[in-house]
């Protein structure tokens, strides 16, 4: 039989607003004036999780594979026309260097089908084992499935880190006549976004995890909890549903056994504190998005009063690969107490960014370096990774060997939370950094519990003042004091681990502290205030990339001699500052 | 049960008790702001944190379950110093101390501050205040977001008016769209007044200890009897008449007529005042008494005899209700009644108010029990009747004698009394006032009701001279108004200085008065305006201004010229009790009731008794805290009592107001803010033991 060509398009968030849609046109309309619409066939696929504009992939009929990545319509004839008529691939626009870096120290797991099947379908999710794992799982009893999840030593991956097999064990010995699962897709660290590649590139794997849960626990009724900032996600899984449905994978007697389970999409309106769990749970039910004391845990009493399993995305598309290839091939991979693999999305000063799944036990070195590239600029040195998030903490460059790994990582002050990972240089401002994630954290508090509610504010308040030149010596112990009353005495994870990033900076970067306080100075030259937008000599190598950068005309610049900054033309920009590559401008 | 450690200290506890609970019970105190036992525990505040051995972190007390071998700590030095700082910070966005009468005053003083920022300047919310809402201010100022208020508006009322916007630091709790507490439907129980612990949420009007009840369920702790109103108008709203009307057959023998001529003070009271109208309380009274199958006859019990004689002087509400509950106690019981016919001064109240029928029903109805009845019998002396074999005597006579004003020319026989006028009409006595023109002088309901009789009895004109203004007249406003509305006309400022007998008309000298400042009591007292008089025609002048009692042999008067009685009623002979109107001046029916009720209790002491004589009809239920949503609670208004076409009334005597319908009294029942609701709330001590 002859094989038809493949033009995979990755069609993800990232790839639609880098106009994917546009160049799909392009490539249908080039197709069907060379009339070869019949023998190549465009795919839509999710994301791959490193941003390239738009990135195609041509898959010959021969079965070879070229990636062509930052594809614009204006391209796409060329390509048409040379490597697809012709079969001689455009050098100049394949993926480089710096693409298959970024792969080659991956393993991709729960990211296998990302980019590269079409989520919307699901004979390319069957025909990559789709759906074995569920009837795998229907044939055996939910004890040993429990078993199984539980030995794998899978653990949660939206942040806390508890063991997945634990909590389903819960789930299962709660009695009760309804029992719920819910999918935790409520991503809200800002810059992560493995969920949401998960479900608009691999949707099946979620629902796949799903059923298995709700089976193993003995619940007949799902909910997907995503935040409505993510309507392409909502869009597949509400075709995934829908065709899954259709094949009974999921709904009444899936696949011919006694076992019913069905599967509906909440919106959430993206407040970040309904992530958490009983939260999330009264998000669902109606009510304001507030934490709830626990014990009662959800697992004993969730919603509408009954026992119910909250997974994360990432952890329930981990369980397909479990159920099919064993608790022993998932307790291979990782280290003693952290099984598998974990997205990150890798953000900041390296050269690459995008989502990097990794095998736990990994070292933060590896990743930046590896998958990373390194830093994103050679002369300015990293300083430090900024992990977990508004609930994580800062490891400095020196712990740059900690293992990836829940314990290890925590015991450093940061924490592996759902995966964001970014990376400091010199240029970055600890206080600034802390103020950034504190901001966030003020705003996204619930204001149900005192610590939190007050507490970050009047922590935020003091941030300023630091900032802004107004610091004083009692700020620090006022952080530290006030940092750890909220930690120990919030009512939720957002309250108990907000304080993270001030406290972390604190103890691994207090000069940067102290030099905004004593000395009036940012180190980083971030904190506009501090900054006396004056050139130092000694350390100006004359190249005038400030004068370039200068919007205003007041960077003052001859070749050959050292740039001067006059203040009246000044605006305070700092886009001398961020184009001076040897910190020569404070 | 659980044994638990706290502190140190061994303890055995029920299971299913909180740590906090448990500690409270121990007298340990654990400091807590969220925690209200009727609600479930939140965990909002974390003042409660403690420590427990083999718990991570520092669990709320409030929301963690004794577990057997559990060992607590309350007040570990880290614990300590963590509530300080939970302090400052709550301090830290609150405008000022909190008020010294609030929970967080206590506990503020109790915990103590950490002052870790110095220098620190307090950062207060400024939102707006509302003082415009009925009965109580929000000032959000002083919100410590304990999330109280909106749990027991939620979840114990069922109402959800208040609630919780914004987030984080900005979060304030207030209404949907801050509207009005009335466009929100509130149902303004005020729960959330009385679980507020931080003052943000206050009465309007501010009240001691001692006045709480009273101001708190002004109806029933103003109605003289004290009938348990909101128990008859919840009962009421269910459609449960006959237990209504039991609610108040427990306090009061006669029912029905005071469902159509109580003064009903409690109306004048209510809190629904402040909402819209006040609940037509005395027309759900009439609205279940109109519907009384006597189904409580079966429930009645007749105490066993005691042997001993009771004699009433004096038939009217006082005597009547002193009569029934003393025959219930089981005393021979024997009313003497100087008139053919029973019920005292009830019996002058026009039939258009109270039909003879009804009055004579009830009156039939205690008689039923088995009291004995003297009429046409003048009491002259009480000595006769302890020789007669009573061992007490209860004298209720009433004032049956009309006061003159003492100006020339009253001698006149055209110059006439209202009670004697009254009296006669009542006796059925055939009048004709065709074509005559009447002036009455007074302010009281004894001169509006012989001024609508008269217009009854063909009168020409009706004008009543009264000295003050409407605003001091003490007739009820009601039969005032209906007055006006029949034709009556009534001179304010004015009263007769002398009376010129003529030949055909009475030459009636009147002067204008006006009213001075108040005096220290808050009366303005009228005087004359120099030259101001004036002459009015009359063919006859008919005198209202009040009437005396009429002593009886050896009873000593007071300065007030009634019969003088201690605290309990009872006059200086010993074994003779008096009270009524002969005992306070001209009342009113439901005063009249509560004096036979206080007398029959100390008659019943002095007598061996206990005293009690509380009944019970109906046994308390505990009363739903759910009121749940009313749409328009607010702004609905007060039920309009239907009358007789108008055209009919000056006709005859027919009784004006008609009564309530089945449809209207239940919604007038439901309008009640049920404010015994918020007394069942359980009140958190503030003392802090240690």
């Amino acid at each position: 039989m002859k094989e038809n060509g493949k033009i995979l398009v990755c069609t993800g968030t990232s790839g639609i607003s880098a106009g994917a849609e546009e160049v799909i046109k392009s490539i249908t309309n080039e197709l069907a004036n060379k009339n070869l619409l019949d023998k190549w066939q465009v795919i839509k696929v999710g994301d791959r999780g490193l941003f390239r504009d738009v990135l195609i992939d041509i898959i010959t009929p021969q079965g070879s594979r070229f990636t062509y990545e930052y594809i614009k319509p204006s391209d796409v004839s060329k390509i048409i026309e040379k490597h697809i008529i012709n079969d001689v691939p455009i050098d100049k626009l394949l993926a480089g260097k710096d693409y298959n870096q970024f792969f080659k120290g991956q393993t991709r797991i729960v990211l296998s089908n990302c980019g590269e099947i079409s989520p919307e379908n699901i004979d390319e999710y069957i025909e990559r084992g789709g759906y074995t794992s569920l009837q795998k799982a229907l044939k055996s009893n939910p004890a040993e499935l429990i078993d199984e999840v539980q030995r794998s030593g899978l653990r949660g991956r939206g942040g806390a880190g508890f063991s997945t097999g634990l909590k389903w064990r819960f789930c299962y010995e709660a009695q009760s006549d309804e029992k719920y699962v819910i999918c935790n897709a409520d991503e809200g660290d800002p810059g992560a976004f493995m969920d949401r590649s998960i479900l608009e590139g691999d949707p099946h794997a979620v629902l796949e995890g799903m059923a298995i849960a709700g089976y193993a626990i003995g619940s007949k009724e799902g909910y997907i909890y995503c935040r409505a900032e993510y309507p392409h996600a909502i869009k597949r899984l509400n075709a995934a549903i829908s065709s899954a449905r259709k094949r009974g994978f999921i709904g009444n007697n899936i696949m011919g056994s006694t076992f019913s389970f069905d599967i509906t999409i909440v919106k959430g309106a993206g407040a970040f504190v309904c992530g958490e769990e009983t939260a999330l749970i009264s998000s669902i039910e109606g009510k304001r998005g507030m934490p709830k004391i626990r014990p009662p845990y959800p697992a004993q009493k969730g919603l509408w009063g009954k026992p119910t399993l909250i997974n994360n995305v990432e952890t329930l598309a981990n369980i397909r690969h479990i159920i099919k290839n064993g608790a022993n091939w998932f307790a291979s991979i990782g280290t003693e107490k952290s099984k598998g693999t974990k997205v990150f999305a890798l953000a900041g000063k390296v050269k690459n960014t995008g989502l990097v799944e990794i095998p736990m036990g990994t070292t933060i070195r590896e990743i930046i370096y590896g998958p990373g590239g390194g830093p994103a600029r050679k002369k300015i040195s990293l300083k430090a990774v900024q992990m977990g998030g508004p609930s994580g903490g800062c490891l400095p460059a020196g712990l740059f060997d900690t293992l990836v790994d829940y314990e290890a990582i925590s015991k450093t002050g940061a924490i592996v939370g759902s995966g964001g990972m970014i990376v400091m240089d010199e240029k970055t401002c600890m206080v600034d950094i802390a103020k950034f994630f504190l901001q966030f954290t003020v705003s996204e508090s619930c204001g149900k519990c005192l610590p939190c509610r007050v507490g970050l504010k009047r922590m935020f308040e003091v941030l300023i003042e630091i900032t802004e030149g107004r610091g004083k010596n009692e700020h620090l112990s006022f952080l530290i004091k006030m940092g750890n009353t909220i930690k120990s005495a919030s009512l939720c994870g957002l309250g108990n681990t907000a304080p993270n990033p001030v406290l972390s900076t604190l103890k691994y970067f207090q000069d940067e502290y102290l030099a905004h306080i004593l000395e009036k100075r940012c180190p980083a030259g971030v904190c506009t205030n501090l900054l006396s937008f004056e050139v130092l000599e000694d350390k100006c190598i004359k190249c005038g990339k400030c004068y370039k950068a200068c919007p205003s005309g007041a960077v003052q610049w001859k070749k050959g001699y050292h740039a001067k900054i006059n203040k009246d033309l000044c605006i305070k920009c700092k886009a001398c500052i961020g184009a001076c590559d040897y910190m020569a401008i404070k | 049960m659980a044994k638990i450690t706290i502190n140190g200290k061994f303890l055995e506890v029920n299971d299913g008790l909180t740590v906090l609970e448990a500690a409270l019970q121990a007298g340990i105190y654990i400091p807590h702001l969220c925690y209200h036992p009727d609600l479930k525990p939140t965990g909002a505040c974390r003042l409660c944190i403690v420590e427990i051995e083999g718990i991570r972190g520092y669990p709320p007390s409030c929301a963690t379950n004794v577990r057997d071998g559990m060992s607590i700590n309350t007040n570990t030095p880290e614990i300590v110093k963590m509530r300080k700082n939970l302090i400052w910070l709550l301090l830290s966005g609150y405008p000022e101390m909190p008020p010294d009468h609030t929970l967080l005053k206590k506990v503020v003083d109790y915990i103590g501050i950490n002052e870790i920022l110095d220098g620190f300047e307090k950062k207060p919310k400024n939102l707006p205040i509302r003082t415009e809402e009925p009965l109580f201010i929000m000032n959000p100022n002083l919100c410590i977001l304990c999330e109280r208020c909106v749990r027991i508006c939620h979840d114990i009322r069922g109402a959800g008016i208040l609630g919780y916007v914004n987030r984080g630091i900005e979060t304030f709790v207030t209404t949907a769209y801050n509207l009005s507490l009335k466009d929100v439907d509130c149902r303004v129980c005020r729960a959330c007044v009385e679980v507020c612990p931080s003052g943000a949420l206050s009465d309007k009007e501010q009240f001691t200890e001692d006045e709480r009840d009273l101001k708190l369920l002004p109806c029933k702790n103003t109605c003289p009897a004290g009938i348990d109103i909101p128990r008859y108008l919840r009962l009421t709203s269910e459609k449960r008449y006959q237990d209504a009307i039991e609610v108040i057959r427990e306090k009061v023998p006669l029912p029905h007529v005071l469902g159509l001529v109580c003064t009903h003070p409690c109306e004048k009271v209510c809190l629904r005042n402040e909402v819209s109208e006040p609940i037509a309380i005395n027309a759900i009274k009439r609205f279940v008494a109109e519907r009384d199958n006597k189904r409580w006859k079966k429930k009645l019990r007749i105490a066993p005899n005691t042997g001993k004689r009771v004699a009433i002087v004096g038939s009217g509400a006082s005597g009547l209700t002193a009569a029934w509950f003393l025959r219930i106690l089981g005393h021979s019981v024997t009313i003497f009644e100087r008139l053919p016919k029973l019920g005292g001064s009830m019996r002058l109240i026009p039939d258009y108010r109270l039909p003879k029928s009804i009055l004579e029903k009830e009156i039939d109805e205690i008689l039923s029990i088995g009291i004995d009845v003297k009429n046409n019998t003048n009491i002259d002396s009480i000595d006769n009747l302890f020789s007669e074999g009573f061992h007490a005597v209860f004298v209720g006579i009433g004032t049956v004698k009309g006061m003159k004003m003492g100006i020339s020319g009253e001698d006149d026989n055209r110059v006439q009394d209202g009670l004697s006028i009254l009296t006669s009409i009542s006796a059925g006595k055939e009048f004709n006032f065709g074509g005559q023109d009447i002036l009455i002088v007074g302010g009281g309901n004894v001169a509006i009701d012989v001024s609508r009789s008269l217009l009854r009895l063909g009168a020409k004109s009706v004008c009543i001279l009264y000295r003050r203004t409407r605003d001091e007249m003490p007739a009820n406003y009601e039969e005032v108004t209906e007055a006006l509305h029949e034709g009556v006309k009534i001179e304010f400022l004015t009263t007769p200085v002398k009376i010129i007998p003529d030949e055909n008309k009475l030459k009636v000298e009147c002067i204008k008065m006006q009213l001075e400042d108040a005096d220290s009591k808050g009366r303005r007292k009228p005087v004359p305006v120099e030259g101001s008089e004036f002459i009015v025609d009359a063919d006859r002048l008919i005198m209202a201004i009040g009437q005396k009692l009429k002593p009886m042999d050896a009873l000593r008067i007071n300065k007030e010229k009634h019969i003088f009685v201690s605290q309990n009623m009872e006059t200086e002979r010993d074994g003779v009790f008096a009270g009524g109107d002969a005992v306070s001046g001209p009342s009113n029916v439901i005063s009249a009731i509560q004096a036979g009720r206080m007398a029959a209790k100390a008659i019943d002491k002095y007598l061996g008794g206990s005293g009690n004589i509380e009944l019970e009809f109906i046994p308390q239920e505990k009363d739903d805290p759910w009121m749940g949503r009313e749409e328009g609670f607010g702004y609905a208004k007060r039920a309009k009592m239907p009358t007789i076409a108008f055209a009919k009334r000056l006709e005859a005597f027919d009784l004006v107001e008609l009564g309530v319908d089945e449809e209207k009294a239940i919604q007038e029942a439901k309008r009640c803010l049920r404010c015994q609701l918020r007394l069942t709330i359980t009140r958190q001590k503030i003392v802090i033991q240690e």
